[in-house]
């Protein structure tokens, strides 16, 4: 305003003699004070834009810093909920150990206890070879040498001997670790037994006799005419030697029991052993089953206890009318191939004790009325030479063949008179020498399977006894068809 | 396969052979199942009952099927591996005879024509005993089939049969083989082989055998549209085939 005034008084004056000098020396003030007014200003503004600038940069700076800010907690958010995760994964293992472990001390073992010995029976186990057992057995308070037990498979049962305890009360503590085939665990089972003097166990056994089976105390099926017969174990399981008498068999034939110890004594841990025999009758097949006890005494020498009598398992044969599962040849069989009848020439073997045996191709078993043996075992003959078993009805696809590999030295099996395989005893598996064979390859009807049998040598007979077991395995075709009925 | 010929000209015979006396006692021994002992020491065991019991077995043999417990006796057939569809035959076993020499004969039932031939083969020409109970009723005149076990109704279910002209057969039968169908509509997707034969369709390819099967005419049923298989809805059908097992015996009526 002020200058505005002051170029209104210049412009008044300028109409004044030497007015152009003066208006220029007007115009350089004012250009000056123009210059000075701009310098002034600049020098105002110069600050303000400094502040505003120097207040942009802060900004940027704390926006990344805010930034950074979030990033590390995101990061710390991100860190926790690993650790969580973690933690979780960690403790749900942990649960799942403890279960494992829980599980595998609950179903990892049944453990029984006697005087003489334990049985551990270790259960669920990986299925696979060489699971290792450490195993550690403290009697009252004393500890037995620690010791490793492996098995294969899913199960192993070891019997773990107990130094012959004296009468009396005993703390027996079993304790098993395992860390194999990548399952850990462990078990600790206490146990008490009473050891008496006089204490011994007694257990009924039987078989049909000439099936070659071995003796069992599980039920067994029989018909009218063939005979059981009965192995009665009595094991002297107490401190103390025992003389046994009184061996009572109501159901075991007259005359036919033998063995046992006599006036002998029996040394504690041994056994003895009883056989008798019983042929089933019309009656036993009427009334369905035979069932058989037997009881035995036993005593201590003389003034160190009383005697003791203990009754054996009760055995059972169900007597049906069944056939037996082994056949004889029918007479309307097809002839033997050529192969075979060598076979059969070579199956005759002679036995000092009981002269030319029969050949088992024209009658594997003996009649059912044939009488059992007195005692003990017989050499191998005919009889005892294992049948062979194989699917019954159709087959289709892959069936099996086999033979029980007791006492026998190699199986060769021949299929439509063609050679298929040679089994020898090492070959067995779980007690059998089973060959596999594809039946979808076979045309679709009847084929025969033929085993030829080299039984091992016994101490009465030197040479090998030779024998054959056939039969007939049908191939169908498939039951997914168009049927031909009458519609 | 069974020779009817031979068996029709051998009938005479072998009722007047002394061992044909087994078999009259096996055949007419009450409904228990049990043992009786025959003139000449032969003990008589009744093996089926086919109604609450019956036993089966598969042939090891193709063994000569002979009219009386004797390899002397006259041949009614013969025993074979494979039904006419490639399945395994199966013989339901009757009874069992022991005789005073000490071997066994099983009575069996013969699948073929005529319908309800039976036989008796040693026992070593059949393998091992299977039992099965239970039997199934087709009433003809209700129109429907009825599974029992037990004594009680397990499957009941209505049924088309054979028409006047190719009648179902009546009489003791049993199933022979069970079969799942394929590419054939009309006998739905289950069917049941059986031993009964259609009296009157002897050229039929197969043989005339009667089966139990479903259909793609559910509306026939219940009725007489067959030419003597036993048809059922295809539901029933499927039912039925989970239900009942090999050698079940059938007792059409």
């Amino acid at each position: 305003m002020q200058v505005r005034s002051d170029r209104q008084s210049q412009m008044r004056t300028s109409v004044r003699p030497g007015r152009r000098l003066e208006r220029r020396r007007l115009w350089t003030r004012s250009l000056a004070l123009v210059l000075l007014l701009a310098l002034v200003l600049a020098a105002c503004l110069a600050p303000v834009g400094q502040a505003r600038s120097s207040g942009d940069g802060s900004g940027r700076e704390a926006a990344a810093s805010q930034r950074a800010a979030v990033k590390e907690e995101r990061a710390a958010a991100r860190q926790a909920l690993k650790e969580a995760e973690r933690n979780a994964r960690a403790k749900l293992r942990e649960e799942r150990a403890n279960t494992r472990r829980d599980n595998a001390k609950r179903d990892a073992g049944i453990v029984r206890f006697s005087c003489n010995q334990m049985t551990v029976t270790y259960l669920n186990f990986p299925n696979l070879p060489g699971n290792t057992v450490t195993e550690l057995v403290t009697v009252d308070k004393v500890r037995h040498p620690s010791s490793k037990f492996t098995f294969d498979g899913p199960t192993g049962s070891h019997a773990i001997p107990i130094l012959a305890a004296p009468p009396g009360s005993y703390h027996i503590d079993l304790q098993a670790k395992w860390d194999t085939n990548g399952l850990k665990g462990g078990i600790d089972h206490l146990g008490e037994v009473t050891c008496s003097g006089v204490a011994f166990t007694i257990e009924k056994l039987q078989r049909i006799a000439g099936t070659g089976g071995s003796y069992t105390t599980a039920p067994l099926t029989g018909h009218e005419g063939q005979t059981i017969e009965y192995e009665i174990v009595v094991k002297n399981t107490g401190y103390l030697p025992l003389t046994f008498s009184g061996f009572t068999d109501a159901h075991c034939g007259t005359g036919t029991i033998t063995g046992g110890s006599g006036s002998e004594p029996v040394a504690r841990g041994d056994s003895t052993k009883y056989f008798c025999r019983h042929m089933l009758s019309t009656a036993d097949q009427a009334a369905g089953s035979y069932t058989n006890t037997a009881t035995d005494r036993g005593s201590p020498p003389a003034g160190e206890g009383a005697p003791i009598t203990e009754t054996s398992n009760t055995v059972t044969v169900a007597v049906t009318a069944a056939p037996p599962e082994e056949k004889t040849t029918p007479p309307e069989e097809k002839p033997t191939p050529p192969e075979e009848k060598k076979a059969s020439s070579g199956e005759k073997a002679t036995s000092p004790s009981s002269g030319t045996l029969a050949s088992s191709s024209s009658s594997p078993l003996p009649s059912p009325l044939t009488p059992a043996p007195q005692s003990g075992v017989l050499p191998f003959s005919a009889r005892t030479v294992p049948g062979l078993k194989g699917p019954q009805g159709c087959v289709r696809g892959s069936f099996a063949a086999s033979v029980r590999s007791v006492g026998v030295k190699s199986v060769t099996f021949y299929l439509d008179g063609h050679k298929l395989k040679t089994l020898t005893a090492r070959n067995a598996h779980k007690g059998r020498l089973t060959i596999t064979i594809d039946a979808s390859k076979l045309k679709v009807g009847a084929h025969r399977l033929l085993a030829k049998i080299t039984m091992l040598p016994t101490a009465s007979i030197a040479k090998s006894v030779q024998a054959s077991r056939r039969m007939t395995v049908v191939r169908c075709s498939s039951a997914v068809l168009t049927p031909k009925f009458t519609g | 396969m069974i020779a009817p010929s031979g068996a029709h000209r051998h009938r005479r015979r072998a009722l007047t052979g002394p061992l044909s006396a087994i078999a009259v006692i096996a055949t007419l021994a009450g409904p228990a199942i049990g043992a009786a002992r025959a003139d000449g020491g032969a003990v008589i065991t009744r093996l089926s009952e086919q109604r609450t019991l019956s036993r089966w077995a598969y042939p090891s043999s193709e063994a000569l099927v002979r009219a009386s417990p004797s390899a002397t006796a006259r041949t009614v057939g013969r025993l074979r591996f494979l039904t006419t569809d490639g399945q395994a035959e199966l013989y339901v076993t009757l009874a069992s005879a022991r005789l005073a020499s000490g071997r066994t004969w099983i009575q069996v039932e013969l699948p073929g024509r005529p319908n309800g031939q039976r036989g008796w083969v040693p026992e070593a020409a059949l393998g091992l005993q299977h039992v099965v109970r239970g039997y199934l009723l087709v009433d003809r005149a209700r129109l429907r089939a009825t599974l029992f076990r037990d004594g009680r109704a397990v499957f009941s279910a209505p049924v088309g049969v054979g028409k006047a002209s190719t009648i179902t057969p009546p009489g003791h039968f049993y199933v022979l083989e069970k079969l799942i169908t394929v590419n054939a509509p009309a006998y739905g997707p289950y069917a049941l082989g059986t031993s009964a034969y259609a009296p009157t369709l002897s050229e039929w390819p197969g043989g005339g055998i009667v089966g139990i099967h479903g259909t793609d005419e559910p509306q026939l049923i219940p009725g007489r549209p067959s030419h003597g298989c036993i048809r059922m809805r295809d539901g029933d059908i499927t039912r039925l085939w989970h239900l009942i097992a090999l050698g079940t015996p059938i007792d059409i009526t």
